[in-house]
């Protein structure tokens, strides 16, 4: 026995593997299934996010130990929060009995405020919030497209021209004539596509407004003409949120969020107003392409980062 | 390059390289399934890095050892037909087995950590230093689970008049 027959039984092992055409078509079905159930849900918030700034764990080896939120600014420098209203824009005017809304996220415009899009969810009554969408929820989605499934079929909403497509979940997408794109998901129902369309043909205009109850003045380079992503969801401990801003280019980002991070992720936190507002750090060894925050940065952002308890009037 | 380019050149390189660390084609399969669905959501990130083939087959080593734990199984192919039907031969069959498969069986049975190390090194012809930064973990580490490996591999092959892994 020598190296040659180690090496050769590692290349009968790799002989066995199954052939990449299937593998690929299944990488295809669920991966667009799972990116628009995603993107429907949260935009580009606390998912994205959470996997820009995660890794694969080294094996045998955390990330490290959680740093203590040990960092104190001096509270002279802290501003009030400012609350501000964002417009929801559109709105379904008609959803299945049951029902309840347990999540919300608008995305605007760091510079006005202008509105740019956003996700509310529906959950079953008695359904607490959860990333994995629950069997009978109802997602509403502004400003982001999914892409279709092979088997969208054209379906008309009001006067627009959208698409229809049943994975897991039933989708119906459509852009009005001079408004964003919008789309419908209903998961497991048991009569998804019927209702995916009766919902999406409610949808109108609102005047109703999201508040925004957590602010960062600190504005990093590259942030200038950027957009932010507020989301809020009921807790048992009163509700969190978080704010999520993408630099101009959009490459890169950092998010503020009420909840703590995961377990052996590196970030810095403040408390204020009895809230505690985080900040995670990204590991030096994450993928690169954005442009991560210096250390000065962070503790700056901190310094000025605030919050106030999150409006959950809207809470089914 | 494009989430698809990457596929299309680099699909079936990557479910070698999985089927060798788990030395068993249907658990690779899920895993590159896997790791591959969740790559592509922020796939512009990773292949914006130097080596988004590197990432990925990091990503892989992590997925098997959390596969693992999480399933805790345990498949001993021991030839190349059994890696295609996972059962045990009986005992004439192990008899009929050449060095080969021999050597399969005894990768198979090695400690998830042991068998990563060793494939590292001899199916994709890695250093100690570049197998403990894909792993994280240092390199004393590594040729820790390498000298155990390669002694129970040598284990019960009583032709062995040569060194081997050195």
């Amino acid at each position: 026995m020598n190296d040659q027959t180690i090496k050769d039984a590692f290349d009968a092992i790799a002989a066995t593997a199954v052939s990449p055409e299937r593998v690929r078509a299944r990488i295809d079905a669920r991966a667009r299934a799972h990116r628009q159930r995603r993107l429907l849900l949260a935009g580009a918030g606390f998912a994205t996010v959470a996997a820009a700034v995660g890794v694969p764990m080294a094996l045998g080896e955390g990330l490290g130990e959680l740093a203590p939120p040990g960092f104190s600014p001096p509270p002279a420098e802290v501003q009030p929060v400012r609350v501000r209203a964002v417009s929801l824009m559109y709105a379904p005017t008609w959803l299945p009995d049951g029902v309840a809304e347990r999540f919300r996220a608008v995305r605007f415009t760091t510079v006005n405020f202008t509105a740019l899009g956003g996700s509310r969810s529906w959950y079953p009554e008695g359904s607490p919030y959860s990333v994995q969408v629950p069997e009978g929820s109802v997602t509403f989605g502004i400003g982001e497209q999914a892409g279709e499934g092979e088997t969208a079929e054209p379906v008309k909403i009001g006067s627009a021209d959208g698409t229809m497509w049943v994975t897991d979940t039933a989708f119906v997408q459509w852009q009005p004539a001079g408004g964003p794109w919008m789309t419908v998901s209903v998961y497991g129902t048991g009569d998804d596509a019927s209702i995916a369309l009766r919902v999406a043909r409610s949808v109108a205009a609102t005047t109703a407004t999201a508040l925004v109850t957590m602010t960062s003045p600190v504005t990093p380079p590259g942030y200038d003409d950027g957009t932010a992503l507020f989301e809020v969801y009921p807790t048992s401990g009163g509700g969190a949120q978080s704010l999520t801003f993408t630099s101009s280019d959009g490459r890169s980002a950092y998010q503020l969020s009420t909840s703590p991070p995961e377990s052996g992720e590196q970030f810095k936190a403040v408390t204020r107003n009895g809230l505690t507002v985080y900040l995670p750090g990204e590991p030096a060894d994450a993928v690169g392409g954005g442009v991560p925050l210096t250390d000065e940065q962070t503790t700056a952002i901190l310094a000025a980062a605030n919050a106030t308890a999150p409006d959950l009037s809207w809470v089914g | 390059m494009t989430f698809e380019e990457f596929l299309a050149a680099r699909l079936a390189a990557l479910l070698r390289y999985a089927t060798v660390l788990a030395c068993d084609p249907h658990l690779a399969e899920d895993i590159v399934q896997e790791v591959l669905a969740r790559a592509q959501p922020r796939w512009e990130r990773i292949a914006a890095a130097d080596a988004p083939e590197a990432y990925v087959k990091r990503m892989i080593i992590n997925e098997l050892a959390s596969w693992r734990r999480r399933k805790a199984s345990r498949v001993v192919p021991l030839s190349h037909e059994a890696l295609e039907t996972v059962t045990a031969p009986d005992s004439d069959r192990q008899a009929e087995l050449g060095e080969r498969d021999a050597m399969i069986r005894r990768i198979a049975q090695l400690p998830v950590k042991q068998r990563i190390v060793i494939a590292l090194r001899f199916y994709e012809g890695l250093s100690d230093h570049e197998i403990a930064d894909l792993i994280g973990c240092r390199p004393a580490t590594v040729r820790s689970h390498t000298s155990r490996a390669l002694a129970s591999l040598r284990a019960n092959f009583p032709q062995d008049a040569t060194r081997i892994g050195g």
